[in-house]
């Protein structure tokens, strides 16, 4: 007894070593809540350089990781580390950086002033909560890291303390705490079957295939492997677990929106892709979830373009082009293949550039000039060409358009659905195919609409813009669509090193 | 220089709209002198291209032939390896032949005169023509691209700016308008991307692929020996599949021994979607995408809304270049990488080629709006461009790119004279003028000349194109002679809706709507003549000596109209 405590002591010891990345979040979180206490500073700006720095420390330690190349099990299996999870830590990681720099610049004319520590507290706690999700490899561990997750969230979601947000902040709780529910009863269900907790076992696999091993689908094991699902799908606000997405991200802080229509959403794609490569059971699974992923990826499509379609908040438009964006991303997921995989990697970082530029946009506008209604946009572009320049590259960018990246991505991730259909052959796939590229088309129609309002629509008079020409935002922004337009041309940077991920799944 | 010569054609605008942008705004006067220095040069440009390029017996005829396109630059852009997949190869590959050269003769011609028209341009001239320039070089970029990526980006890429020139400067309706243009053509766009998708795939870069497999150290090595050990292999399936180096190389994607066994667009080992072949598929999808652009009944909706509130250079570009990227996309896409797809559905593009000659005939005649007429005799003239195409025969796909060529220029002048007219009086209702032959009478020449040109009248080029196609038609095995004799009934109705137009708006006693309105109908000024009358000289050029035309692009439209044949039946004996 004494022995093997012993040794799983040790194994914890040494797996330490590979938890740089975490544990200076962790001393982060820890240390900002302790300045907050003894120096109970106002302002916000040790909190952000804080912030700031433990990411730096954060990059440094995740491209040691890459450059060690791991393929390890850690924490007596817990965890996985490979490649696959450290490109994914890279983005949650360019994702929080971010975040940090727009919430910086939208606090300092902000209403929060005495919560600027629990702030950004939660932002890294967030990031955490992501990076473990991204390497779990057991069921209870994903478990807690989406709660990790999910709790930082619902408070971010209130942060303007009004009553707007504390309805969709409870909304929020309410349909994400339903939904843990409802996940760990599945989880509980699967290790009913399958007497294991870790997806990556053999066991895992084993008991999935011995249960279905009659040809006849077992339901319950089905309504269990749908229950967690469910819970992924939920995070990458898929339909029809969406309904929380748009209220959460009209209501929220723009800066916390951002985050979540990233950071924790391609959290949600590193562990839905581990976990339908499992019960996908090589092709063995008496029910196809290829079939079914293809129902939800187009269910997500199409309610997400054609509700955005009718929305006149620019935030709010933004949420059901995130829920759009997933369908797409689920695209890569139907592929079942690696390069799929590269391909929702590549993707992701592009949507990241994509939409965190969008959204400082509109944090930009709305800071400034008071606007969240895409008519109020009247006349921008004509007044602020450049600003409108780079507004109208990022909606071209999220359509999906040349010459930008938005294009390269969904280019290569509908050629990673057309080699798996190539490869199997199945006419429902060619269907999807077109069904997918046509929203493209609808999806024009709403991003075009504030390039429309911009240039199209005659400036109000009284509008003062001077101060949103002068913000520091704006090089951000550049910077940002400087690299989608970039990555169009070059698009063998990104790609380079996602060649070299392994998928130690 | 030549060996840069459409590089050049394709960057000097890119530059001169960079000039523009950077220009401060106080000397905004001067942008308009960029934009005409530009086209100028491209003019130029396209001179030392015509003077350049070999036609006649021998000469390279491009078409399938990588080696026998001319100007050719060709450059690795973007390589990815992807593991299993092989490698994903875009290049930077510029090359014309006569198909494509009499194209960008056309452009350049109709974008200077698309300037000089814009010279009264007074509203936010820094965007105009910042994106009048941007629209000129992906215009020339759609025409050069040999590599099927790059001619898709440059035919995405010019949506943006014809968006907003309709959007932002155009008419009362030009909300409306200009989405509605956007959304049919990237919806266009859209199936065109499907099957370049599926193309590239299918299809592998035998070349590369050799090197690949170290045959050769480096691509310039390869021999057409090794080329057809390379297919060989690939046609037993002895090429691992990592090693398939695949391609969005156009010339690649006409030979069919390129294509991958059992793929989706595979010549050996076919699939079949729903009970259809599908390389035929593809056929179709890639003529529903650029039938929108061309356009074609009953895709043709967004022409005449884009037309008549579209500002007159705009029309200008739309009828006289936009259009025909349809065709030649037809021609350089559908019919080459598909060519059974073009013998197995002559009967449908012929038919729907009548079908846009009559209907948009009629609408013209009863076309109340002097524009929407222009517009929806362009949809007709269109039409005899896809007659000539699904005959299949040298004179038909002549006389079809003739037919481009020829519409180009004369559309440019009928919109251009609409663009007068709308000047002077903001208003082109056809029953709110007439007798304006007493006051314009230079005017009036012209509109007839003009007139007459596109009615098909002996001496001018649209009858060379007509009869040229009437020709092809007559004489194809592939359309029903129904079409040719039924087709004709298209010139009897041009003849009538532009005689009546004469007499409504030019003939008899001078009258208008408003009386101030006279007063401000004053006949044609200088700047109008420098459009209009190289147009009317170009016109009657082409009219007269059809060999400036026919002797450039005989050679690669016969060779072409064989390989579509013979590789169309060869391909459909497979089955």
């Amino acid at each position: 007894m004494g022995s093997s405590l012993k040794l799983e002591l040790s194994i914890i010891q040494e797996s330490l070593s590979q938890f740089y990345p975490e544990l200076i979040l962790s001393g982060a979180i820890i240390l900002l809540v302790l300045v907050d206490l003894i120096l109970k500073r106002k302002g916000q700006t040790v909190y952000v350089a804080m912030a700031l720095a433990s990411l730096s420390l954060v990059f440094v330690s995740l491209v040691t990781q890459w450059n060690q190349d791991p393929q390890v099990s850690l924490f007596l299996g817990m965890i996985s580390l490979d490649r696959f999870a450290i490109i994914f830590k890279v983005l949650f990681a360019a994702g929080t950086l971010l975040t940090v720099f727009a919430s910086w610049s939208y606090w300092n004319k902000g209403q929060i002033r005495e919560k600027h520590a629990e702030y950004y507290t939660l932002i890294l706690a967030l990031a955490l909560g992501s990076f473990l999700l991204a390497m779990a490899s057991n069921l209870l561990m994903i478990y807690l890291s989406v709660e990790v997750l999910s709790i930082s969230a619902y408070v971010l979601t209130n942060f303007s303390f009004n009553r707007k947000t504390s309805e969709s902040a409870m909304k929020y709780v309410l349909f994400g705490g339903l939904s843990s529910g409802i996940m760990i009863y599945g989880i509980s269900l699967l290790y009913g079957f399958t007497g294991t907790l870790d997806i990556t076992s053999g066991q895992m696999v084993a008991g999935l295939l011995d249960q279905s091993s009659t040809g006849e689908p077992n339901v319950l094991l089905i309504i269990a492997i749908i229950m967690v699902l469910g819970g992924f799908l939920f995070k990458i606000s898929s339909a029809p677990f969406h309904i929380w997405t748009p209220d959460v991200y009209e209501t929220a802080p723009t800066p916390v929106v951002a985050f979540f229509s990233i950071v924790p959403k391609l959290a949600g794609f590193a562990v839905l892709l581990k976990f339908v490569l499992v019960i996908h059971l090589y092709g063995q699974s008496p029910l196809d979830w290829q079939v079914m992923l293809t129902v939800i990826s187009i269910a997500t499509l199409t309610i997400g373009n054609f509700s955005a379609l009718f929305q006149k908040n620019a935030k709010r438009m933004l949420a059901y082009s995130s829920i759009a964006h997933s369908g797409f991303i689920l695209v890569g997921v139907v592929a079942f293949s690696k390069f799929g995989m590269q391909t929702i990697l590549f993707y992701g970082g592009i949507y990241l550039l994509m939409n965190f530029a969008a959204f400082l946009i509109v944090q930009m506008i709305e800071r400034r000039t008071g606007a969240v209604m895409i008519e109020e946009y009247k006349g921008l572009g004509r007044q602020l060409p450049f600003l409108g320049a780079l507004m109208l590259i990022v909606m071209i960018a999220l359509t999906g358009l040349p010459p930008t990246a938005g294009f390269t991505a969904k280019l290569l991730i509908f050629s990673a659905l057309w080699d798996t259909y190539d490869q199997i052959g199945d006419n429902y796939l060619f269907a999807f195919l077109i069904i997918g590229l046509l929203n493209t088309v609808v999806s024009l129609f709403y991003y075009l609409k504030i390039p429309y309002f911009m240039f199209f629509k005659p400036q109000k008079a009284e509008n003062d813009v001077s101060e949103l020409k002068s913000a520091k935002e704006n090089y951000l922004i550049a910077i940002l669509v400087i690299m989608i337009l970039l990555f169009f041309f070059k698009p063998d940077w990104l790609m380079g090193y996602l060649q070299n991920v392994n998928f130690g799944v | 220089m030549n060996q840069y010569l459409l590089s050049l054609l394709i960057f000097i605008p890119l530059l001169a709209a960079a000039i523009v942008v950077l220009l401060p705004k106080r000397l905004e006067t001067l942008y308009k002198y960029v934009a005409l220095v530009a086209s100028l040069l491209q003019v130029v440009l396209g001179i030392t291209l015509y003077g350049g390029f070999q036609a006649g017996k021998g000469s390279p005829v491009g078409i399938n032939d990588e080696s026998a396109f001319q100007f050719v630059e060709k450059l690795d852009w973007i390589t990815l390896d992807l593991g299993r997949l092989g490698k994903l190869s875009v290049d930077y590959f510029l090359g014309v032949d006569g198909v494509s050269i009499t194209m960008v003769l056309l452009s350049v011609i109709v974008l200077l005169v698309g300037v000089i028209s814009s010279w009264n341009m007074t509203e936010k001239l820094k965007g105009y023509f910042g994106l009048y320039l941007l629209l000129n070089a992906s215009i020339i970029g759609c025409f050069v691209a040999l590599d099927f990526l790059l001619f898709y980006l440059f035919f995405e890429f010019m949506l943006l700016p014809m968006y907003f020139l309709i959007g932002i400067w155009g008419g009362p309706r030009k909300d409306y308008a200009s989405i509605k243009f956007f959304l049919y053509t990237l919806l266009g766009s859209i199936f065109i991307l499907i099957v370049m998708i599926g193309l590239y795939n299918s299809t592998i870069d035998p070349a590369a692929t050799a090197v690949e497999l170290s045959f050769v150290s480096d691509v310039s090595q390869v021999t057409p020996e090794i080329v057809s050990n390379i297919q060989g292999m690939l046609k037993q399936g002895r090429i691992a599949e990592q090693n398939l180096v695949h391609t969005f190389n156009m010339v690649h994607m006409t030979d069919m021994n390129n294509f991958i066994p059992d793929t989706f667009f595979a010549v050996i080992g076919k699939s079949v979607v729903g009970g259809l072949d599908a390389r035929l598929i593809g056929f179709l999808l890639l003529f529903v995408g650029f039938a929108i652009k061309v356009p074609v009944v009953p895709v043709h909706t967004w022409l005449p809304d884009a037309h008549v509130e579209a500002p007159t250079p705009i029309s200008v570009i739309l009828a006289g270049i936009l259009l025909k990227i349809g065709g030649y996309g037809l021609i350089r896409t559908a019919y080459l990488i598909f060519p059974e797809g073009g013998v197995h559905y002559a009967w449908l593009v012929g038919l729907l080629g009548l079908i846009s000659i009559i209907y948009g005939a009629m609408n013209a005649l009863s076309s109340k709006d002097l524009k929407k007429l222009i517009a929806y005799s362009s949809v007709s003239h269109m039409g005899f461009v896809l007659l000539g195409l699904a005959s299949l025969t040298s004179e038909g796909v002549g006389g079809a790119i003739y037919q481009m060529f020829s519409h180009g220029v004369i559309s440019s002048m009928l919109f251009l004279i609409a663009g007068v007219l709308y000047d002077r009086t903001h208003d082109r209702m056809i029953e709110n003028y007439s007798g304006l032959a007493s006051k314009m009478p230079r005017f009036t020449a012209v509109v007839v000349i003009a007139f007459f040109a596109s009615l098909g009248l002996p001496g001018f080029s649209g009858f060379i194109a007509e009869v040229l196609v009437f020709l092809g038609a007559f004489s194809s095995g592939m359309i029903p002679k129904w079409m040719a004799i039924t087709a004709t009934l298209g010139l009897l109705l041009s003849a009538a809706y532009y005689l009546w137009t004469i007499q409504r708006m030019f003939f008899g006693k001078f009258s208008v709507r408003f009386e101030n309105w006279s007063a401000s109908l004053t006949d044609l000024g200088s700047r109008e003549y420098i459009m209009l009358v190289p147009l009317i000289v170009l016109t009657l050029l082409l009219g007269i000596f059809p060999h400036f035309i026919l002797d450039m692009i005989n050679a690669s439209v016969s060779h072409l109209v064989t390989f579509v044949t013979n590789t169309g039946a060869t391909i459909n004996q497979f089955n």
